[in-house]
């Protein structure tokens, strides 16, 4: 059985834990990985065989470098994903914006308005509220002119 | 434009057509659509025409090809339209027979829209035009013929059920059958697999999505839209429009 400690990388700031890939061949040739913690110190309070395997094929200062590549990448997927939260937000909020452009479009009184530059404003608004705003003056105009023919 | 099969695609094609109005009053907007859907603002579009099948979801295609204009600016009527360029849109045929969007830069989120790489003949092929909006020249009768075929084709791909075999013009390529719902396929195949339309001069719109631009492409954290250097002109809500809202007139009350 041979084992192969990959990608090593401290798990704490006090630097007596590791984080790496273990890959074990076995003797039957099949091969096998996990993800393994590798303690410094045993219940004796001796460093352990393991960590020593680790640190001879990984120096420490490249354990220190392979730690704050991975913060570094951790800290870009975080940016990333909020960034992806707030689009896929932002572009929910056009997609509502539209429907609730078209239901309001099938309001009686705003379908059957003449008032072209009205309707242009609702079409037009950036967000519900100024959609609401310019749909309830619509409204108010049409039923004030209907008012007004009765 | 074309409205068949679901009414909100007709209450979104009414918005459409006062969209382009607002931006270029003078433009000739033509409908087909579903006759039950008609109302009294069908009077606001130039021209209104019968869908052939009202229960087609590809009418469309139809539509295309029976336009009564000789350029065409087809439009999915499920968007807006936001900038005024649309007023500059017949600018950009320039000396192709037709101009497409093409699919491109593999933005993720095209991915979910269709099977973009298939295989045909044991080769993989990638489907890159999009027939969301289509700009096209009626006055090539090779182009109205190509309209007219991806009506024709589209048809049996959908009705294969029902067709008999000999008419399934797939057939032996080694096609996969999940392929066959897509009319982009369709398009693909008239444009790369039929010799007849090998000369027809095909186009990309200069600032590509900026005609089609799906809101699943989304703006970055500055507020601007993604794969466009300009503002877009066409926003479509393709993947998104509540294509349900066909009881609008008893749900919405103020």
């Amino acid at each position: 059985m041979k084992k192969e400690w990959r990608h090593p990388f401290w798990e704490n700031y006090q630097k007596d834990r590791i984080t790496c890939k273990l890959v074990i061949t076995h003797g039957n040739g099949e091969v096998t990985s996990s993800t393994s913690t590798v303690g410094k110190y045993g219940k004796d309070g001796k460093i352990t065989q393991d960590y020593k395997d680790v640190i001879a094929l990984t120096p420490v200062n490249q354990i220190d470098k392979n730690t704050e590549e991975r913060e570094e990448r951790h800290k870009d997927n975080r940016v990333a994903d909020k960034r992806k939260i707030a689009e896929r937000a932002a572009a929910q909020k056009l997609e509502q914006l539209f429907n609730a452009k078209l239901e309001v479009f099938e309001i009686e009184s705003i379908k059957n308005s003449t008032n072209r530059k009205a309707k242009a404003k609702i079409r037009r608004s950036k967000n519900q509220y100024e959609m609401m705003a310019h749909t309830i003056m619509l409204i108010q105009e049409e039923e004030t002119k209907n008012e007004a023919t009765v | 434009m074309v409205a068949s099969k679901r009414v909100a695609f007709y209450y979104s094609a009414c918005n459409l057509m006062e969209c382009i109005k607002d931006y270029m009053p003078d433009a000739n907007v033509t409908l087909f659509c579903s006759p039950e859907f008609k109302d009294h603002r069908c009077e606001d579009f130039d021209n209104v025409f019968d869908v052939k099948n009202p229960d087609f979801l590809r009418e469309k295609l139809y539509g295309m090809a029976n336009s009564p204009y000789d350029i065409t600016f087809y439009m999915d009527c499920d968007g807006e339209v936001v900038h005024e360029d649309i007023a500059t849109v017949f600018e950009q045929l320039e000396d192709c027979d037709m101009k497409y969007v093409v699919l491109k830069d593999d933005p993720i989120s095209l991915k979910s829209f269709v099977e973009k790489d298939f295989q045909c003949d044991g080769v993989t092929e990638t489907m890159l035009l999009c027939g969301g909006v289509c700009l096209y020249d009626r006055r090539n009768p090779l182009v109205r013929d190509f309209m007219q075929d991806w009506y024709d084709m589209f048809w049996i791909q959908e009705h294969r059920h029902t067709i008999p075999e000999d008419q399934h013009w797939w057939k032996g390529h080694g096609v996969k059958d999940s392929m066959l719902r897509w009319d982009q396929f369709t398009l693909w195949w008239l444009t790369n697999k039929v010799p007849k339309y090998k000369d027809l001069k095909i186009g990309e719109f200069d600032d590509n999505y900026r005609w089609n631009w799906f809101t699943s492409f989304r703006r970055n954290e500055h507020g601007e839209y993604n794969l466009v250097k300009k503002h877009p002109v066409f926003i479509h809500h393709s993947s998104t429009m509540n294509k349900g809202l066909d009881e609008f007139k008893n749900e919405v009350k103020l």
